[in-house]
């Protein structure tokens, strides 16, 4: 929206690889020494660098101790290792439950966003068509708007197709409103990608859609991953969707996803239902967390282009 | 060329996307700002309209300008508070090295690090941070009970328990969720800048600060004004962690109210007024593109080549 984004070819080089390259070991190509080494910008780094980590260790180590221990000590180890509040919280605080709708619904929800929006955006930048122009900007709009305009209209249509309070209608809600952004990131994408092998192609008397799915898929796969990557955090952070659309049915409030689960379980808290009440709770952000964690090392660097060329639109 | 199936292909490929982001998505908005002349309850089949009503209600509601006022303060911390140190934490990991040219050592895991918080659902940031906070065997407090004093000697109710400072205390998780993004952002804005410039800064004798006033904030300006508009449209809609804070800490559920979670609760608590609630809906849009041709204005430069 305010300019064009720099970070759509996530092939090309680390944009920041200065800033890391040059700081990694003392076996950089040209430097013969140090002039003046400086601990004062660590003494700036380190500090956010424990605001960071501090609170995620605080609750891990908080998930193992009893509530007792987290009031009267809130820095103490745990008095033993009490490993079995996962297993409570993923069985009796009924995180296992809104753990696997969550799975589906975001696998779901993340396949159909990438189904769709590759096909639309291999037709956007390779062909324009009388109108495409206007479809592209009919998609970006979908990006600016808040989703509060929205969400009572939605309930109204998810009732209407009898999707109100189910996987299927989360699905295809999620992937609706995933479409813009990852619509408008491969677009951009199939267009830094060669035409001369769709053109060769062709030219052997291939198909169009045969070209689509033997030579355009496979070289699009970098961006696939990127944007893929950036669908999985985006929907499994999901919070405001699945309380509109997917209110509790029943007593063990066995349709929440984790994000309602868990919101539903702090508020609860403030009951004290077990001595280790608290440690379920904080065991449940955890186990959310993990899938969340494992994504963003595996991929931290799709995850950071992706995002960046979200902000730059 | 290659004229045949060229249409197959089209309209196959974009028709699937096209429905269902017709249905759900641009059938969504515009359905809310019809119903935003209504007065639509939910439960009544018929709507009825009712012209500028609901915008007239709106002006007189007194809990609609206090939902209000929370975004403007929210608005001016966060985007300042965050960008801020986005943007030191930037300049540091690029060019804290050696001799005030290199990126500072480790420069990588602090990258890599500092980002983490982005990717944590926001309701678990919420919840977190309600912990943190509390009175009760929080975080917080223990840090202030080693120093020999307590949360609630310095905050009376504790943080989320304090109108005065609940406020406040959310800035600060959004503050924590976000600056590691903006300053990822930053960095990348930053490795553009040529080298030569900051040679010929420090040639001149610009120590780090000055050559930060001088040669990195010009050059990056265009990214900071970017990401001031997406701060501030973020900030306008935020919801999670205020629907999550609001509801764990002590203080009463309105007491914190932004216009989201405002308009939920006036939606889905009381009595479903939907009419109401899309005209807020529809004002909250309108006050987004407000918002970014405002600061699009507000921050306009001159672009500088380079």
């Amino acid at each position: 929206m305010v300019f064009s984004p720099p970070a759509t070819e996530p092939s090309a080089p680390e944009p920041s690889a200065p800033s890391s390259s040059a700081a990694d070991g003392p076996h950089g190509p040209r430097r013969p020494r140090r002039p003046r080494a400086s601990g004062l910008p660590h003494l700036m780094l380190v500090p956010w660098a424990l605001v960071v980590l501090v609170p995620l260790v605080w609750i891990l180590a908080s998930s193992l101790k009893t509530n007792e221990e987290i009031y009267n000590d809130p820095f103490g180890l745990p008095g033993e290792l009490r490993l079995g509040v996962y297993v409570d919280a993923w069985r009796t605080a009924n995180i296992g439950a809104f753990f696997m709708n969550t799975v589906i619904v975001v696998s779901g929800g993340v396949v159909l966003t990438m189904l769709l929006s590759v096909m639309t955006a291999y037709v956007m930048a390779r062909y324009p068509f009388p109108g495409s122009r206007a479809l592209y900007w009919l998609y970006l709009a979908g990006m600016t708007f808040p989703v509060f305009l929205a969400i009572v209209p939605l309930v109204r249509i998810v009732q209407g197709l009898g999707l109100f309070a189910s996987s299927l209608g989360l699905v295809l809600v999620y992937a609706a409103f995933s479409l813009p952004f990852s619509i408008f990131f491969l677009t951009g994408f199939f267009r830094t990608l060669p035409k001369e092998l769709a053109e060769a192609a062709f030219l052997d008397g291939a198909g169009h859609f045969g070209v689509f799915f033997r030579i355009m898929l496979p070289l699009a796969r970098p961006g696939l991953i990127s944007i893929g990557v950036f669908n999985v955090l985006g929907q499994w952070n999901q919070f405001l969707l699945p309380q509109v659309l997917n209110p509790q049915q029943d007593e063990e409030r066995s349709n929440f996803v984790l994000s309602q689960g868990l919101a539903a379980l702090a508020l609860g808290e403030n009951y004290e239902t077990s001595p280790t009440s608290m440690a379920q709770l904080f065991a449940g952000l955890i186990i959310s967390m993990v899938p969340v964690l494992v994504v963003y090392v595996l991929f931290q660097k799709q995850v950071q282009q992706g995002l960046s060329a979200g902000a730059l639109k | 060329m290659h004229l045949r199936g060229r249409w197959w292909l089209i309209l196959t490929f974009i028709t699937p996307g096209l429905v269902l982001y017709t249905v759900f998505v641009l059938s969504s908005f515009a359905q809310g700002v019809q119903i935003s002349f209504t007065n639509w309850t939910g439960y009544t089949p018929t709507l009825e309209y009712v012209g500028f009503d609901n915008y007239v209600r709106m002006t007189r509601d007194g809990a609609w300008w206090r939902a209000v006022s929370h975004n403007a303060v929210l608005l001016v911390i966060i985007p300042v508070v965050t960008l801020g140190l986005a943007l030191m934490l930037a300049t540091l990991i690029t060019r804290g090295g050696s001799g005030t040219l290199r990126a500072v050592r480790g420069a990588g895991a602090y990258r890599v690090l500092f980002f983490f918080p982005q990717v944590v659902p926001v309701v678990i940031i919420g919840i977190m941070f309600s912990y943190i906070y509390a009175s009760r065997g929080g975080l917080l407090d223990g840090v202030l009970r080693l120093v020999g004093t307590d949360i609630l000697a310095i905050v009376p109710n504790g943080p989320l328990g304090n109108p005065r400072t609940i406020l406040l205390a959310i800035a600060l998780a959004a503050v924590w969720s976000s600056v590691g993004f903006y300053m990822v952002l930053f960095l990348s804005a930053m490795s553009g800048v040529p080298q030569e410039l900051y040679e010929a800064a420090s040639l001149d004798g610009a120590g780090r600060l000055r050559s930060f006033a001088h040669v990195t904030l010009p050059l990056i300006w265009s990214h900071a004004q970017t990401a001031l508009i997406y701060l501030a449209i973020g900030t306008l809609d935020s919801y999670a962690l205020v629907a999550v804070m609001a509801m764990t800490g002590t203080a009463a559920d309105s007491g914190a109210d932004v216009m989201s979670t405002y308009l939920y609760r006036t939606a889905f608590s009381y009595n479903s007024q939907f009419g109401y609630a899309s005209a807020m809906g529809t004002v909250m849009m309108l006050g987004s593109v407000a918002l970014a041709l405002v600061t699009f204005r507000l921050t306009k430069r001159e672009e500088l080549e380079y």
